[in-house]
């Protein structure tokens, strides 16, 4: 992994320790149970600030146990890592809008979707793994969500399914977890370079299914939580190919740093389009490393 | 059973009906769900489930769930009980309790025995069950807040 690492161009001395180190806890503010101002008023010790890309989305000082919070218990607030709330933020879902979240357990991306659809439309929550069901419909419940649909379907089967159907998808796409390592050293323990392999070939069927869902003039957002170019600028590359005249949008918060994806990976050209790609690394910015990706279908 | 759930919505707690106006109601065995008409219609293989569970039908009684309660917060005008901090966490934690509260329906405070809506600070944290002065929370075990 570290060998890969530096294939990158990544400073290990800078990255690996901010790798490791967990980054400041923050949390989303769900308005669908309260409104901004009574939720910072009610959790105003906590000296909560801002992150760039969202008003409702904010760091906290020290740690704390968010989860046994008040406002944790009443759906007024989801503790999520910075980086993990910036997916939903690109993809700007809208009131009334069919909107689809591929991968979407544990919760995190589709209640924040349903938060900026108002509660309104249709929200499709879907997750391959029936183990995970519990954890999605849990923090819905608690995130009182009213415009969803839970389904458990291969998201690779979405494309036959409802072909044309959504305004918007968030492909979260299952991936190695390179950029979560600071929360669970269990990546190392299931990391190979075949992992990454075979989790390609996954992503690379699941955003031509996820494609084949969209709407034309839809926008699609492709992220993963890794930074193996073969998952990243390797699959929206496939995407490309198969779809030339898709339109990979350039996504970028002013105050948030970030680098734009490879050009190429071990001797392999990407298209240039992906040079769109946001990457986000933990020493550059306070939050899990993360890869965003902004597509729109003519 | 919508109706019903409905009734004893607004009768007990004061909620208007024309809250759930645009809104797909519907039931699954003894319980009554709420989502949105777009979520209600959808037909596909797969599905797990729709919108949010809102109320479960007995024989003689129809209760909320913790979740719709507080979503309703705002529109809930009766049978509201206030807890301090040390009762709100016990209530959290799923105890039984002793409360004080004035009884009867002759105010918008009184309550009366059965189920009740328990507030803190303004916020509605979730169903109760009164049986004179004591109060038996009904937070879901999956729900609860130890410690």
């Amino acid at each position: 992994m570290l060998a890969r690492f530096e294939e990158m161009g990544l400073d290990l001395e800078e990255f690996i320790p901010a790798l490791l180190r967990l980054p400041s806890q923050t949390f989303r503010i769900n308005t669908l149970k309260g409104t901004r101002g009574e939720v910072l008023e009610a959790l105003s010790d906590l000296e909560p600030e801002p992150c760039p890309w969202s008003n409702l989305v904010f760091r906290v000082k020290g740690r704390r146990k968010i989860g046994n919070l008040l406002e944790h218990f009443l759906g007024l607030i989801y503790a999520q890592d910075s980086s993990s709330s910036i997916p939903v933020a690109v993809l700007d879902p809208r009131p009334g809008e069919t909107v689809l979240d591929m991968a979407a357990a544990p919760g995190s991306k589709s209640t924040q979707i349903a938060a900026a659809m108002e509660n309104t439309g249709l929200l499709v929550s879907n997750d391959m793994s029936v183990s995970r069901i519990p954890s999605l419909t849990g923090n819905l419940d608690r995130s009182g969500v009213l415009n969803v649909v839970v389904t458990q379907l291969a998201g690779q089967s979405y494309g036959y399914l409802m072909p044309g159907q959504f305004d918007r998808i968030l492909l979260d796409a299952p991936c190695s977890s390179e950029g979560t390592l600071s929360r669970s050293l269990r990546v190392l323990e299931v990391w190979t370079e075949n992992s990454i392999s075979r989790l390609a070939a996954i992503q690379r069927a699941m955003i031509l299914s996820a494609y084949y869902s969209l709407k034309p003039g839809g926008v699609m957002v492709y992220s993963t939580c890794t930074f193996a170019p073969e998952e990243n600028e390797g699959v929206v590359s496939h995407l490309l190919e198969k779809f030339p005249d898709t339109v990979v949008e350039p996504v970028s918060f002013e105050g948030l740093n970030s680098r734009p994806g490879f050009d190429s990976w071990r001797g392999s050209e990407f298209h240039p389009a992906v040079k769109n790609i946001m990457r986000l690394f933990p020493h550059e910015h306070d939050g899990e490393g993360f890869c965003v990706t902004k597509i729109r279908k003519p | 059973m919508i109706s019903r759930a409905l009734e004893e919505l607004n009768q007990r707690f004061g909620v208007e009906p024309d809250y759930f106006g645009s809104y797909h109601l519907f039931t699954r065995k003894n319980d009554v769900w709420c989502s949105t008409p777009e979520a209600g219609e959808l037909k596909l293989a797969g599905i797990v489930r729709r919108g949010l569970r809102i109320a479960r039908v007995f024989d003689f009684s129809v209760r909320p769930t913790t979740n719709a309660v507080q979503l309703l917060a705002d529109s809930i005008k009766r049978n509201k009980v206030d807890l301090n901090e040390l009762e709100a966490k016990l209530f959290l934690a799923g105890r039984t309790q002793e409360i004080e509260v004035p009884k009867g329906e002759e105010s918008e405070e009184g309550v009366t025995d059965g189920f009740v809506v328990a507030f803190h600070k303004g916020f509605a944290l979730g169903i109760g069950l009164l049986t004179g002065t004591k109060l038996k929370s009904q937070v879901p075990r999956s729900r609860r807040v130890l410690g």
